[in-house]
C-alpha cells in the first residue's frame, strides 16, 4: 500500500517536471518561402550563391541600380562577409544582377 | 496605383486557395512570395520585405491604435541563424567581462529584480529607408518598422550593479541567441558607452504589452533603449560583457553609422566624412487617416488623425495643413503616456469643396526638434523623418 502510494507520488512528481519543462520552451517554425529570380545567364550560379546566407528577396526588393553598385554589394558580401565566391563567379553574378535588377546604367 | 491595389487584392484573396493547395503540396512554396504579404508564427499578417533573415513591416492601420498588438509589431533580424527555440530551463543570461562577480541568471532570477515599465516606440533605424530620393540599397522599409509598445523588466543598471562593475569600464556589449551562417559574417553584438548603459530607463525586458515576448520579437528578453533606434534593442539577449576598451565589433564600428554632421545628412549620392553610431531618433509625425488616396464627401466633415514622437522627448505640437502646407493649424494632442511613447492626435477638417487636398502634420518635440520638408539624405538610409504628404480627393 504504501509502496504503492510513492509509487504514485513518484509519478506526478515526474509528470510535474516534464510538464513544467515543457512550458518552458517556445518553439516556433519558420515557413518556408521561397523566393525565384529572373531568369536569364547566371541565373542558377547567383541563387545557388546568395542563397546561402539570405534569401533572394534580399536582391528583388532593392531598388534597380547601376552595375557599380551591384559589383560592390558583391564585393562586400566576399570580402566584409566572406561569402566564398570565386572571382569568376563574382563577375557572372554582378553580371546578372545589372541585366535583371540593374538600371541600365 | 488603383491598377496596383486592385491585383494586389486578387492575389490576397487567391491567396487562401493557395494555401490549401500548399498544404497539399500541390504547388511550390514560392508562390507566397509573390504578394509580399506573409504569416509568421506568432505574427499576424504583415508585409513581407525578406524570408530569411526575417523582415516584416507593420500596415500602417495598426498605427490607428495606441498601442501597438504584439503579433502586429515589426520583425527585423540580421543573420539568417535566429531562435526557433529557447528552452527557459536552460537559458540564462551571462554578465561578465570588467565585473568582479560574473552572473548566469535564469528568467526566473532575473524576474526578481525591480521590475519597471513604461510605453516606448520601437523603432528600425531604416524605417522609410524606401522613400530616400535617391533611393539606397539596404531593406527597402516603407514607415511600418515602427510600433508603440508597453514594455516590463528589469533595469539594466541594477544587474550591472549586482554584478559590480569595476571602475576602467568603458563600453558594455550586448549579444543575443542569433548566429551568423558562416563563420566569417560578424556575429550580431552591439554596444552602449557604460554612462549611456548605467540610465535609469535602460530595461532589459521579458514583457511585450503583458505578454512574453514572440520569439520573432526577442523571446525572452530583449534589452529596451527607450529614444535611441532599436538597433541597440538586442534580441533574445544572452550575453552581456563590460570592456575596458572601446568595443570594435562590426555591428557598430562599422554599420549602423551615420554623418557626423547637426542633421545626420550629407549631399545626397556623396560619402560622409566623417560618421558616428546612430543614436537618438529623430522628430516624426505620420498621418494615419484618413490613408493616402482616400476620397470623401464635400461638405462633410473629415477628422485626420495619426501620431507623432521623437527620441525621448516629449512632443510639444502637432501641426497641420490641409492645403500642402501653405497654412497650418495646431492639431488636438491625445493622452500623454510618457516622453518615449508616441502621441496620438486629431484635426477637425471641414473641406471648403470639392478638389484634391494635400495634407500634411509637422510635429515638434519639447527641445524645439521638429521634421525637414525635404528627406534628409545619408547613404544607409537612416534617420527618416520627412513631412509626408497624405492625397485626399473631394468630391
Amino acid at each position: 500500500m504504501k509502496k504503492t502510494l510513492i509509487s504514485f507520488l513518484l509519478l506526478f512528481v515526474v509528470a510535474g517536471i516534464a510538464y513544467a519543462a515543457e512550458n518552458n520552451v517556445r518553439q516556433i517554425t519558420l515557413p518556408d518561402i521561397q523566393v525565384r529570380l529572373e531568369p536569364g545567364e547566371g541565373m542558377d550560379k547567383t541563387s545557388t550563391l546568395c542563397n546561402i546566407c539570405h534569401s533572394l528577396d534580399y536582391i528583388t526588393m532593392q531598388p534597380k541600380a547601376p552595375k557599380a553598385q551591384w559589383a560592390a554589394t558583391v564585393t562586400k558580401m566576399r570580402k566584409v562577409f566572406g561569402a566564398p565566391i570565386s572571382d569568376g563567379d563574382a563577375e557572372t553574378i554582378t553580371k546578372y544582377l545589372a541585366a535583371h535588377y540593374g538600371n541600365g546604367k | 496605383m488603383d491598377d496596383q491595389l486592385l491585383s494586389r487584392r486578387s492575389l490576397l484573396k487567391g491567396a487562401g486557395a493557395f494555401t490549401a493547395l500548399a498544404a497539399l503540396g500541390a504547388i511550390p512554396s514560392d508562390i507566397f512570395a509573390a504578394d509580399r504579404m506573409a504569416r509568421f508564427p506568432e505574427k499576424t499578417d504583415l508585409m513581407l520585405l525578406t524570408a530569411r533573415p526575417p523582415q516584416l513591416e507593420t500596415p500602417l492601420h495598426f498605427f490607428k491604435n495606441m498601442i501597438t498588438p504584439n503579433e502586429a509589431v515589426f520583425v527585423r533580424w540580421h543573420i539568417s541563424q535566429i531562435p526557433t527555440s529557447v528552452d527557459l530551463n536552460t537559458w540564462r543570461l551571462k554578465i561578465g567581462g570588467n565585473v568582479d562577480r560574473e552572473l548566469s541568471l535564469s528568467m526566473d532570477e532575473l524576474k526578481k529584480f525591480d521590475k519597471v515599465g513604461y510605453t516606448a516606440v520601437i523603432q528600425c533605424s531604416g524605417n522609410g529607408r524606401g522613400l530616400f530620393e535617391p533611393r539606397v540599397f539596404g531593406g527597402q522599409w516603407g514607415n511600418g518598422a515602427m510600433g508603440n509598445v508597453t514594455w516590463a523588466g528589469a533595469r539594466l543598471k541594477d544587474v550591472l550593479a549586482k554584478a559590480d562593475i569595476k571602475a576602467g569600464s568603458v563600453d558594455v556589449s550586448f549579444d543575443g541567441l542569433d548566429r551568423p551562417p558562416l563563420a566569417s559574417i560578424p556575429d550580431l553584438v552591439k554596444s552602449l558607452p557604460v554612462d549611456k548603459a548605467l540610465e535609469d530607463d535602460i530595461i532589459i525586458a521579458y514583457e511585450m504589452n503583458g505578454q512574453p515576448l514572440p520569439m520573432l520579437n526577442g523571446f525572452p528578453a530583449r534589452l529596451i533603449v527607450p529614444g535611441w533606434y532599436a538597433t541597440y534593442w538586442v534580441k533574445a539577449l544572452s550575453e552581456i560583457t563590460v570592456l575596458n576598451k572601446p568595443f570594435e565589433g562590426f555591428w557598430v564600428k562599422t554599420a549602423y553609422r551615420i554623418p557626423d554632421t547637426p542633421c545626420g545628412c550629407v549631399e545626397p549620392g556623396s560619402a560622409p566624412k566623417k560618421t558616428i553610431p546612430i543614436n537618438r531618433m529623430t522628430t516624426r509625425s505620420l498621418i494615419i487617416e484618413p490613408a493616402n488616396g482616400t476620397a470623401s464627401k464635400a461638405g462633410s466633415p473629415l477628422e485626420i488623425s495619426g501620431i507623432a514622437f521623437s527620441g525621448g522627448y516629449r512632443i510639444r505640437e502637432v501641426v497641420v495643413s490641409t492645403d500642402g502646407g501653405r497654412t497650418w493649424k495646431e492639431a488636438r494632442l491625445g493622452r500623454d503616456m510618457g516622453k518615449y511613447s508616441w502621441v496620438q492626435w486629431s484635426f477637425n477638417w471641414k473641406p471648403e469643396g470639392p478638389g484634391n487636398y494635400v495634407l500634411m502634420a509637422k510635429a515638434t518635440n519639447s527641445i524645439g526638434e521638429s521634421q525637414p520638408f525635404e528627406g534628409l539624405w545619408n547613404p544607409a538610409g537612416y534617420l527618416w523623418n520627412k513631412v509626408e504628404k497624405t492625397e485626399v480627393t473631394v468630391r
